[in-house]
């Protein structure tokens, strides 16, 4: 995709200071590109440590390709910029570890994660790994609303939640997959068993 | 655009970091709703550090457990299978027939940024009482219940001991009027099948004779009725922090005797705050002189210390003027006071570390 045909996420230039009136280039996993204001870049970690370690000038961003976010795809990395445009400049909050944690989620964010569960999941997904701390607080605090009102019968249904022995069963399975002597192994320990002998060795 | 998204969410493929977030960011009682789903999701509560702030349980009619998070907010469980109330010739855990073949629990909750009024019920055909309890403790990343409240004939003994297996118990309250052979009775089930002594003890009117070794159990609080006719022996044993004594059978002598044997690096090494109160006047204005005979000491001339003290009710905060300081070998300093308050006579020892 051509720079000029690129979405541009939308920028309120009036908050953006002068001197850092700079956009970084991004490409999505299925090609698609994203400008992005240096400071919405600050709200992620991951991103921040990216563009300060390649020091690219305005010029470099212009005339380079595009930096690759290989495992995001277009869909959900817009709503990510969308996000840290939205709140750029503000403080990344510090987590005091308390239990429950206190997450108001503002309007702007209730908007633009009104979405499929499965784009939710992957936005999430998309916060831990960008480290956005503040998408990642009010993206989970949605997630966690959905056991508002639900019996632990009603939470297995909402988190696709397996049972023991569910779990049980798919351990075993991964067991086998990895080793197919292990069944063979244990079948014939119960054989041995079922006959009387004191030591399978 | 979400009306046709299905209304399930794959928590568990989540990354671990997010899913720590999403348990932290939910209210106490939604956590507890999911730790009981599976082990997998009790490990992840039990991992977001949710704590409470007091665990109380309440073997009343009906068996109730409350859980104080905060200041606003507060579970409370209250087991409507009643299976505490059994006669005591019953079997209590999975017998045929007879009670209870699982728990259940009425679950409300105040409090929290929005108010839950949704009214759960918490079932689990595997789970008797301890396990209940046991389940809640582990996900709340607690060892021991603050209070354990007794109403006498609510509860039968062997479901007592059975739900009680295994705790640590911070303090235990007799309602008022129990019967002494009631609570003997608690007393020895908790002691004998669990191996389980409160820290703080609060007996009122219980005779206890039959267990002299309770003395000896290292609690941090002990507060003995006018029926404990508590011998300077048995003063002498009392391993504890705080010690309050409700007219027990000492003299003057045996006072200046416990002293001097404080003093001698001796006794009551934990010892920390001692009260006495004597119901009849102990005689005249030159006491003082009497208990202090022999010792060495001198008049507290402070304007006033500060002396903190942590009683099973809370942490207590006094200042202290006046008196007379006396030092154990060990260069530990106390301060004693002896003076009559209306028609009792009330001795204090400060302990100062």
């Amino acid at each position: 995709m051509s720079v000029e045909n690129a979405p541009v996420v939308d920028v309120d230039e009036a908050a953006i200071p002068v001197e850092k009136k700079m956009y970084y280039r991004f490409e999505s996993n299925d090609k698609k590109e994203f400008r992005v204001s240096e400071l919405a870049i600050q709200q992620s970690e991951t991103l921040n440590r990216l563009v300060e370690a390649m020091g690219y000038t305005s010029e470099d961003v212009e005339n380079k390709p595009a930096i690759a976010i290989e495992n995001i795809d277009g869909k959900t990395l817009k709503l990510v910029f969308q996000w840290c445009e939205h709140h750029k400049g503000e403080a990344i909050p510090v987590d005091d570890g308390s239990v429950p944690k206190i997450v108001e989620i503002p309007e702007f964010d209730a908007k633009l994660m009104d979405i499929d569960n499965g784009l939710l999941f992957k936005l999430i997904w998309a916060a831990d790994y960008l480290n956005i701390v503040q998408l990642l607080n009010v993206s989970c605090k949605k997630v966690a609303n959905m056991a508002q009102g639900k019996t632990p019968a009603q939470l297995r249904r909402v988190y696709l939640l397996p049972s023991d022995e569910e779990d049980e069963a798919a351990k075993r399975a991964a067991q086998e997959a990895q080793d197919p002597r292990a069944r063979e192994v244990e079948e014939e320990f119960e054989e041995r068993k079922r006959q009387g002998g004191n030591s399978f060795f | 655009m979400t009306t046709e998204s299905p209304p399930t969410f794959p928590f568990l493929r989540l990354p671990g970091n997010a899913i720590k977030h999403v348990v932290r960011s939910m209210e106490p009682l939604h956590s507890l709703n999911l730790s009981l789903c599976s082990k997998v999701t009790k490990s992840h509560v039990r991992s977001s550090g949710l704590k409470c702030s007091k665990f109380i349980m309440l073997y009343e009619d009906p068996f109730r457990i409350e859980i104080q998070f905060d200041n606003i907010r507060t579970l409370i469980l209250t087991s409507k299978s009643n299976p505490l109330n059994l006669p005591p010739n019953c079997h209590v855990l999975r017998t045929s027939g007879i009670g209870m073949e699982y728990d259940y629990f009425d679950v409300s909750y105040y409090g929290g940024s929005k108010p839950d009024r949704n009214h759960y019920r918490w079932e689990n055909k595997n789970y008797e009482s301890g396990d209940w309890i046991q389940h809640l403790l582990f996900v709340l990343n607690r060892r021991h219940v603050d209070i354990m409240h007794f109403e006498e004939g609510k509860c039968c003994i062997r479901a007592i001991r059975a739900s009680s297996k295994g705790l640590q118990v911070n303090s235990m309250v007799m309602q008022s009027g129990t019967s002494a052979e009631y609570s003997q009775r608690i007393l020895f089930v908790l002691k004998v099948f669990n191996k389980l002594f409160p820290n703080n003890l609060d007996v009122e009117d219980y005779l206890l004779e039959f267990l002299p070794e309770l003395y000896i159990q290292n609690f941090n609080n002990l507060c003995l009725s006018p029926n404990f006719k508590v011998t300077l022996d048995e003063m002498l044993m009392m391993n504890t922090v705080s010690l309050v004594i409700k007219n027990p059978k000492l003299t003057m002598r045996n006072l200046n005797r416990f002293i001097k044997l404080w003093m001698a690096n001796g006794t009551n090494r934990r010892l920390k705050y001692l009260k006495l109160s004597f119901f009849s006047p102990m005689l005249p204005d030159h006491m003082d002189l009497l208990i202090m005979k022999n010792i060495d000491h001198r008049k507290n001339l402070e304007p006033g210390r500060n002396f903190e003290l942590d009683l099973w009710s809370g942490n207590t905060k006094r200042k202290i003027k006046g008196g007379y300081c006396v030092h154990r070998k060990d260069g530990t300093e106390a301060t004693i006071f002896m003076k009559n308050e209306r028609m009792t006579t009330v001795f204090k020892m400060y302990v100062w570390y």
